[in-house]
């Protein structure tokens, strides 16, 4: 059995056998083979000395059990690192940030706590996945959608708290953004309600994300100073239909007026869909860049509101504008074959599909881990962004083509892009080594240009958050100061987005 | 609330006399085949030729079979694996590319199940096969070198043993499989991947 780093077998035994009297014996997890679930899928160390696994795991149900266990863990001095269902795949999956720590599996608290359907919200706990509450929706017959990401099994919870985003309308991609109201174990055990939540019987934990006083949710996203075990977040009404357009130019200079006004239009709330930006290929014949352009909404809206963005669109010379099919909701069976499940509310796993060997792919890897720059949304910064991209790809590189893929442009939040650059992750020790120096690379490059990354693999949390230095560190030493208050143990997630406890920090 | 102990411990005792009585090594292919084969779902990826033989022999062989068009699980995870594991622990099986084995793992994992065969079969463009037995070839009663000695009837013995395949067969307790990452292959190569999952 493997010891978490500087913990005594005296002291790991007896954090053990506390465990199995408050979760039960069956879930702890001790033996090599179970240990070895929890390794990351797309550990870009995979295989060897510096990746990162658990030494044990432990899984409770209930938030009376997620106390117990980390009230034994703070006695003992056990470094825990939790996770919703470890889905998190290109960011670490399940795996620690520190290697050693015990693994805080909430897979079991799986239960769908509420779905309200008039104030369109839900409550749910950490092991809840997106496949989850769609059944509880669908079974139940409530006129909600909600807002997965691709892939679609991964925790609704964890997601959010690790900063992802999904493919529906604005105001529910922003994950973490669309959440309202928290329930948190602290580091010694004690429970806290954010918002409403924290009014004994309250009425509003999830009509009303504020509260009263400082807001302190915030904290718990992509942190260690508490353990998340409820969750509330909105949900999208239903609406009648969706349509969308495509935009495309011909040069690449109409980047510019392209993405001003698909910022207005976004700005405006008349574009509410996931749009997308392909191109700077300078592939002949093909377009310099297209943008799709989807509004979400009654029927008779969507119509004017597409007349305003084509009117808006089509005043950019040269610029093409063809406005595709409405599809109206509930959509048909035969509608359902031929969309993207996801901008429909639909989870799915189609994305690892696309994985295997194809034309398309004709030498995939299997894992991938990505760098994901924020940039700002003007046509300015994505000329620039591929200007270096091409001049920076071969030196970071060494000169090797590595099968990088990029950049890919995302425009999931409004005002942002994220500019994605892909690594593939394979078994090949050598070729991961030259992946993870070309990661480097681009962090390295990237923040002297004033861009940093929005999340990162477990691997590279600390690079990223030192690219965050202004003024000499300050936001990360006024987190550590809150993680010496919340945690002065320092069991929790240690390392987790660049934040160590003391007795691991650096000098 | 699921109870992966009690889920397993079920599924254990039931294999006992099995275990005692162990599996005889198949013989033909009509002898080996069960009355009632133990595996729940094979799944078929259509556009591997390999995959479409072996869901032709395991269709005669009355195994449920689901043809993957494009290689995603989500709908007959949806409607067949995952509301059949979430009353028992049945077994299946597949003959696929990575990410299908990759996807079925993962989501076997949360169910107490486990990857107890694996195979993997590089399949070169000149219809020469390179095949690896990864894991659980002595319960499943076939070797590397036996796929190897087929040659092009290679996916007629993997439906062979998925087709024999006793849920009661003898399974150490695996962890994760080698699903998660692809090998670098030659230009023109496609890996293909065999797999059983099923309780431990």
């Amino acid at each position: 059995m493997a010891l978490p780093p500087n913990v005594s077998p005296t002291d790991f035994n007896a954090a053990l056998t506390a465990w199995r009297q408050s979760v039960g014996a069956e879930w702890v997890f001790t033996s090599d083979a179970d240990i070895a679930l929890y390794r990351d899928a797309y550990s870009p160390f995979w295989g060897e000395p510096e990746e990162r696994v658990a030494s044990a795991a432990v899984a409770p149900a209930t938030l009376e059990q997620v106390q117990a266990v980390v009230r034994a863990a703070n006695q003992h001095g056990i470094p825990l690192y939790p996770i919703s269902t470890g889905r998190n795949l290109a960011y670490g999956g399940s795996a620690p940030v520190y290697s050693g720590s015990v693994v805080l599996d909430l897979k079991r608290m799986n239960r769908v706590l509420e779905v309200n359907e008039r104030n369109a919200y839900a409550l749910v706990e950490p092991g809840v996945s997106y496949f989850d509450l769609y059944d509880h929706i669908t079974k139940a017959k409530l006129d909600v959608w909600i807002d997965p990401p691709d892939p679609g099994w991964g925790s609704v919870i964890g997601n959010a708290l690790d900063g992802g985003a999904g493919w529906t309308a604005s105001p529910f991609r922003d994950h973490f953004g669309s959440h309202c109201g928290m329930e948190v174990v602290l580091a010694n055990g004690e429970v806290v309600r954010t918002g409403m939540g924290a009014l004994p019987n309250s009425k509003s934990w999830q009509h009303n994300r504020w509260g009263f006083g400082p807001w302190v949710d915030g904290l718990f996203r992509q942190s260690n100073f508490g353990v998340v075990t409820k969750m509330g977040f909105y949900l999208m009404p239903r609406p009648e239909a969706l349509m969308s357009a495509t935009v495309t130019s011909a040069r690449d200079a109409d980047i510019v007026p392209m993405l001003d006004v698909l910022n207005l239009l976004e700005n405006q709330h008349v574009v509410n869909g996931s749009t997308a930006l392909f191109g700077g290929s300078d592939r002949p014949g093909a377009p310099a860049w297209t943008v799709t352009v989807p509004i979400y909404g009654p029927e008779d809206v969507v119509r004017a509101q597409m007349r305003y963005a084509q009117a808006k669109f089509t005043a950019i010379p040269g610029v093409n504008f063809v406005a595709g099919e409405l599809f109206r909701t509930p959509l048909s069976a035969e509608a359902l074959a031929r969309v993207r499940l996801v901008n429909f509310g639909i989870p799915n796993l189609s994305t690892f599909a696309m994985l295997g060997r194809s034309p398309a792919n004709p030498d995939p890897a299997g894992g991938h881990i990505d760098f994901s720059p924020i940039v700002p949304r003007t046509g300015e910064s994505v000329l620039e962004f591929k200007r270096f991209y091409n001049e920076n790809l071969s030196k970071v590189s060494g000169g090797e083509n590595l099968g990088v893929l990029g950049p890919v442009y995302m425009t999931c939040w409004d005002r942002t892009l994220v500019c994605l650059i892909m690594f593939p992750i394979g078994r090949d020790k050598v070729r991961n080594a030259k992946m993870r120096a070309a990661f480097e690379g681009w962090v390295h490059l990237a923040a002297e240009r004033g861009w940093a990354e929005y999340r990162a693999p477990a691997a590279f949390q600390d690079l990223v958050a030192d690219t965050y230095s202004y003024n000499d560190h300050s936001l990360n030493r006024l987190r550590e100061t809150i993680k010496d208050a919340v945690d002065p143990k320092g069991i929790l997630s240690a390392g987790r987005y660049g934040v160590w406890p003391k007795h691991l920090r650096k000098v | 609330m699921i109870n992966r102990r009690i889920f397993l411990e079920a599924a254990a005792a039931s294999a006992l006399p099995a275990i005692a009585g162990a599996q005889p090594a198949p013989h033909s292919w009509r002898s080996e085949v069960p009355a009632r084969p133990a595996v729940h779902t094979f799944l078929s990826d259509a556009r591997f030729a390999p995959s479409r033989t072996a869901a032709e022999r395991l269709r005669a062989a009355n195994v449920a079979v689901h043809t993957l068009g494009d290689g995603d699980v989500t709908q007959v995870w949806r409607e067949r694996i995952g509301p059949a594991w979430r009353e028992h622990p049945v077994t299946i099986a597949g003959l696929t590319a990575r990410p299908a084995l990759f996807c079925m793992e993962q989501l076997a994992l949360g169910c107490g199940l486990r990857v107890v065969f694996h195979a993997e079969h590089v399949v070169h463009a000149a219809a020469r096969t390179e095949h690896r037995v990864l894991r659980g070839a002595a319960a499943a009663g076939i070797a590397t070198r036996d796929l190897s000695l087929a040659g092009l009837l290679w996916p007629a013995h993997i439906a062979q043993v998925v087709a024999g395949y006793s849920s009661h067969a003898a399974r150490d307790r695996y962890g994760r499989s080698e699903a998660a990452l692809d090998p670098f292959l030659p230009p023109d190569a496609q890996l293909l991947t065999s797999w059983i999952i099923a309780a431990t």
